[in-house]
């Protein structure tokens, strides 16, 4: 045991040193890999010493480090490096709830560095490191308090501390400071979709597009690509799919091909937008990405096959549940709808169609539909402009403008949005 | 003092919401944080050709028309006066 805090004592040192050198020469990048958490992080550059430390420092009470970093190191980073490595001790022993309160000190302590820089540099990449870690910590300590059946309230704080972060990063009359927003405003999406509080959504996204604000492409192409994932999801969740198709278009064009877990993520949200304008997934696409949970969807949507579409939704429709895209699905049956009775006045050649007719072929699908439900479903068709014509009720028939009466999808989805 | 707590682990956690559990632990769900924050044209892949937007036509010679062409003849044959 004596043995052992002999090497922790040294690692610690080593550590004190390294950090020591980043604050003296202002190397951001340095300091941020010190201050993040390797065993959370499955990638970016892992710093060897820290890595060192991380391997044993499981042994070591938080004394010790106190006693080792506090006034060996200028403050406040003195008390940075204490609260980092303690909360780096309680996530190897899976103390998640006591790490996040270690890991709140330090982004609260960080920020107040970064506002005021004792000497200059760029402490951007380390605001960052420990403002994910905040989050990503947040996240492991609320399931820690659910598994206790206590209440979750740490990524709703992980919420509250980071929205200071923001302000502070928005109130800055440094432009490289500035530069922060964006991954701050990515962190606070993930946050809020994970809560379900949308709503707050809106704000962030108002001071990012603000005119005063960084333009857009001044930032990385990961955080632009992040932030197009959740504002195209949020676009989603308020009907405006065109929109939506846009910004999660470019995600998912722009997402690098190495993140192949990021780009199947957009896919789930892109696939059911890209769908509603008109536009479907080839089949190559989803066995790229294993999501054949689209195949028979879009492929019904194509012939009009209403059958394949019901068995396909019920087949999945604990995935999209899951995924929060059922009710977005669901409105691809209209679509399906449109294509079935496209293919009847195809193959009847005429612009009439007794609703009887179209009684009779849902029945051969195993479809049993009234004629009055029918009538509705093709009010609709017409009302939202899928079809062009009328249903005739005296008639009891549906019949369909001579020239173009089914005009182009994209035409008509999101024709109402702002 | 022992550093060893049990206890904790032990209990029993109550079974509540068992059916919202899953989602909100599927880590899959995740929007990963990428490796490195920047880089090049190479890495993006923008082949539209991924997306088919000319299905939209006239064609009936699919498996589904043919079924729906099959059921309509069975039903003139069955009301020949039908107009």
């Amino acid at each position: 045991m004596a043995g052992l805090n002999v090497r922790v004592k040294r690692d610690l040192a080593a550590y004190i040193v390294q950090l020591e050198r980043s604050i003296n020469v202002g190397d951001g990048d340095l300091l941020a890999s010190l201050l993040r958490k390797n065993s959370l992080s499955k990638f970016q550059n892992k710093n060897q010493v820290l890595l060192n430390l991380e391997s044993q420092i499981d042994s070591v009470r938080t004394e010790v480090i106190e006693d080792n970093i506090i006034g060996h190191l200028q403050p406040p980073y003195d008390r940075v490096a204490s609260e980092h490595l303690k909360a780096i001790i309680c996530l190897k022993k899976s103390n998640y709830v006591e790490a996040y309160v270690h890991q709140a000190q330090v982004v609260t302590d960080f920020l107040e560095i970064w506002k005021e820089p004792p000497k200059p540099g760029d402490y951007n990449s380390a605001l960052n490191t420990v403002s994910v870690d905040l989050r990503l910590i947040g996240r492991l300590a609320d399931r820690e308090l659910n598994g206790k059946g206590q209440m979750e309230d740490k990524c709703q704080d992980a919420g509250r501390l980071l929205m200071n972060v923001f302000s502070a990063c928005n109130q800055s009359r440094d432009e490289s400071k500035k530069q922060c927003l964006l991954s701050i405003v990515n962190s606070l999406f993930k946050i809020y979709f994970q809560l379900g509080t949308l709503r707050l959504c809106k704000n962030l996204i108002k001071t990012v597009e603000n005119k005063g604000s960084l333009p857009i492409n001044s930032y990385t192409i990961a955080q632009r690509v992040t932030y197009k994932f959740y504002t195209g999801r949020l676009n989603m969740s308020n009907s405006r799919f065109k929109q939506a198709e846009t910004d999660l278009d470019f995600a998912f064009k722009k997402c690098t091909v190495k993140s192949k877990k990021n780009k199947r993520q957009i896919l789930l949200y892109l696939i059911p937008a890209k769908i509603l304008v008109g536009k479907l997934p080839r089949s190559t696409l989803l066995k790229t990405y294993n999501l054949v949970q689209f195949e028979e969807i879009s492929k019904a949507v194509c012939t009009g096959d209403l059958r394949s579409f019901t068995v396909a939704m019920d087949a999945y429709h604990s995935f999209f549940i899951r995924k929060g895209t059922f009710l977005i699905m669901e409105l691809s049956k209209t679509l399906v709808y449109r294509s079935f009775i496209k293919k009847i006045t195809n193959i009847v050649k005429d612009t009439k169609i007794p609703l009887s007719k179209i009684k009779r072929l849902l029945t051969s699908l195993g479809i049993e539909m009234d004629i009055g439900e029918i009538e509705c479903v093709l009010a609709n068709l017409i009302f939202s402009g899928y079809i062009r014509g009328y249903v005739s009720h005296f008639h009891s028939t549906l019949v369909v403008a001579g020239s173009g009466p089914f005009p182009p999808i994209i035409n008509i989805t999101g024709k109402n949005e702002e | 003092m022992s550093s060893e707590k049990k206890a904790a682990t032990t209990t029993q956690p109550p079974a509540v919401k068992p059916v919202e559990a899953p989602s909100v632990l599927e880590e899959d769900d995740e929007f990963e944080e990428f490796e490195d924050e920047k880089w090049t044209k190479e890495d993006e892949d923008e082949n539209e050709a991924q997306w088919s937007d000319d299905w939209d036509d006239e064609k009936i010679d699919d498996d589904f028309s043919k079924q729906l062409r099959d059921e309509l003849e069975r039903d003139k044959a069955a009301q020949p006066m039908q107009v």
